[in-house]
């Protein structure tokens, strides 16, 4: 039924999976959100697949809207675990500021159903500086922490090398995308073990959440 | 050539992703060291304290001997000296006899009650007698008051732990009774030492008026009155574990744990 989806789905789904069978443990965090939004992403990915592997039409109108919900719930996400004020106000003025800015891009300026590369470059900018913060604040934390059990420290890296891997390719859409089919196997290639990171460190995150509240309780 | 700037643009790709890679790994060393420069700063705070405790308790120990050794020998001296005056005093005025006979028990008893303070006070009567005869002692000069009843009981194999831990051990003990005597209005106190194979256990309950234990438990160590909190300061100084339950109209319960093998060395260290 789902003989479209690849190896980089899967692991949406297995982070989808693991919030849902940790979320006794996450429900008390801010990590419980990554449930529902895990559950939004791996509905925008079928729903894409299907619309350009089954349907054969385009998807755009669709990573859209998903694309600026990704970087706005990043951002929002990174900034719970802030501990500096002025890093906390920065993010929250950008995703103000980009919010409506892709309300302004999608209904005015660029069109929902054109793909706009706008969001990349700003978003992936964005979560590279505001990972970048939260390594900051993680490295003056004032009690010993291990990184390796703190969660949203493998939340934090997967998102910095996602971005920083995607941000070069975004950064050269201009030329890349006006040839995509030429451009397209490699970029896809890219793009996969990217999100195959990402996601793998998120269930990580996750995981490591779980373990750390049951210690705790 | 499209295969070559493919090639390139994957291993930019790569390099960024390496780069990112050293920033982490970079974040995780930094991190690993700040933790033990945090641990050392915390046992060196922690050791600090336990010196700054130690010399408090030690000040205040020199001070009740002092004060011991006063009353010993100088308010006790002269209160002999009166009472063998009066003694040898002959008075034909048989009311006035009287008077003297009472005078001279009065001041046999101030004798006898500041020889009992001198006793408990000074440190070296302490050390000699053993923390668990010294506890009995200032039990039993607690029921010749007649105010309060007293019971004292021993199981398990008895230890003799160091001069230091017994004497901050009794401190405990005694500022505990005296905290039933001001404040409980208690008719009974039991006080039960538990040897077991690791550790020592005191349990000191009475039947008194208790009080409400639990806003002062959320509050954390500071809110707790001054006794209470010095007597967990000294139990923290040896290793002890201690605890207070009470309840209003219930009593109090103190429970003191103690290891009987641990020590803690110059450095702050349990060994």
């Amino acid at each position: 039924m789902f003989s479209f989806l690849t190896l980089h789905n899967y692991f949406e789904v297995f982070a989808l999976l693991t919030s849902l069978f940790f979320w006794r443990y996450i429900k008390q965090t801010p990590l419980r959100w990554l449930a529902f939004f895990m559950f939004f992403i791996v509905l925008v990915e079928i729903t894409g697949k299907y619309y350009k592997v089954v349907l054969h039409q385009s998807n755009a109108w669709l990573y859209n809207f998903s694309v600026p919900v990704e970087y706005l719930f990043y951002g929002w996400l990174l900034s719970q675990y802030f501990r500096s004020r002025i890093f906390i106000t920065i993010v929250q003025v950008f995703l103000v500021c980009f919010f409506v800015f892709a309300g302004l891009q999608l209904f005015v300026l660029g069109g929902v159903t054109t793909f706009n590369t706008i969001f990349f470059k700003i978003g992936s900018l964005a979560m590279i500086v505001f990972c970048c913060f939260y390594f900051i604040d993680f490295v003056r934390e004032e009690v010993p922490v291990n990184p390796v059990r703190e969660p949203m420290f493998w939340i934090a890296s997967g998102l910095f090398l996602f971005n920083a891997g995607e941000f070069l390719y975004v950064s050269l859409s201009n030329i890349l995308f006006s040839d995509w089919h030429k451009w397209k196997p490699v970029i896809n290639q890219i793009n996969n073990n990217l999100v195959v990171l990402l996601y793998a460190t998120i269930s990580v995150g996750i995981i490591t959440m779980a373990r750390k509240q049951w210690i705790q309780k | 050539m499209d295969s070559e700037i493919a090639q390139l643009l994957i291993y930019f790709t790569i390099a960024i992703l390496l780069l990112g890679i050293f920033l982490i790994v970079f974040v995780i060393i930094y991190r690993l060291r700040m933790n033990n420069y945090l641990k050392e700063k915390e046992q060196t705070r922690l050791l600090y304290e336990q010196t700054l405790l130690q010399t408090q308790l030690e000040i205040q120990e020199q001070t009740l001997k002092n004060i011991s050794q006063e009353i010993h020998d100088n308010v006790g001296q002269v209160l002999t000296l009166a009472k063998l005056n009066l003694a040898t005093t002959a008075v034909d005025d048989s009311g006035a006899m009287e008077k003297i006979k009472t005078s001279q028990q009065l001041i046999g008893k101030a004798i006898q009650d500041l020889r009992d303070l001198s006793r408990s006070l000074n440190t070296d009567y302490v050390e000699e007698m053993g923390l668990l005869r010294s506890v009995e002692y200032e039990l039993e000069l607690l029921k010749k008051t007649g105010s309060i009843r007293t019971s004292f009981n021993i199981t398990g194999t008895v230890e003799k732990l160091d001069k230091q831990k017994e004497l901050i051990l009794f401190r405990i003990v005694q500022e505990a009774i005296h905290n039933v005597i001001r404040h409980a209005d208690a008719g009974k106190i039991n006080a039960t030492v538990v040897f077991n194979n690791h550790t020592m256990e005191i349990f000191i309950e009475d039947n008194g008026k208790g009080f409400d234990i639990k806003p002062l438990a959320t509050a954390g160590n500071r809110s707790f009155g001054l006794g209470i909190r010095n007597m967990h300061e000294r139990a923290t100084l040896i290793g002890a574990r201690f605890s207070i339950n009470s309840e209003p109209g219930a009593g109090t319960k103190l429970y003191l744990q103690v290891p009987l093998n641990e020590t803690i060395d110059e450095e702050g260290r349990k060994n």
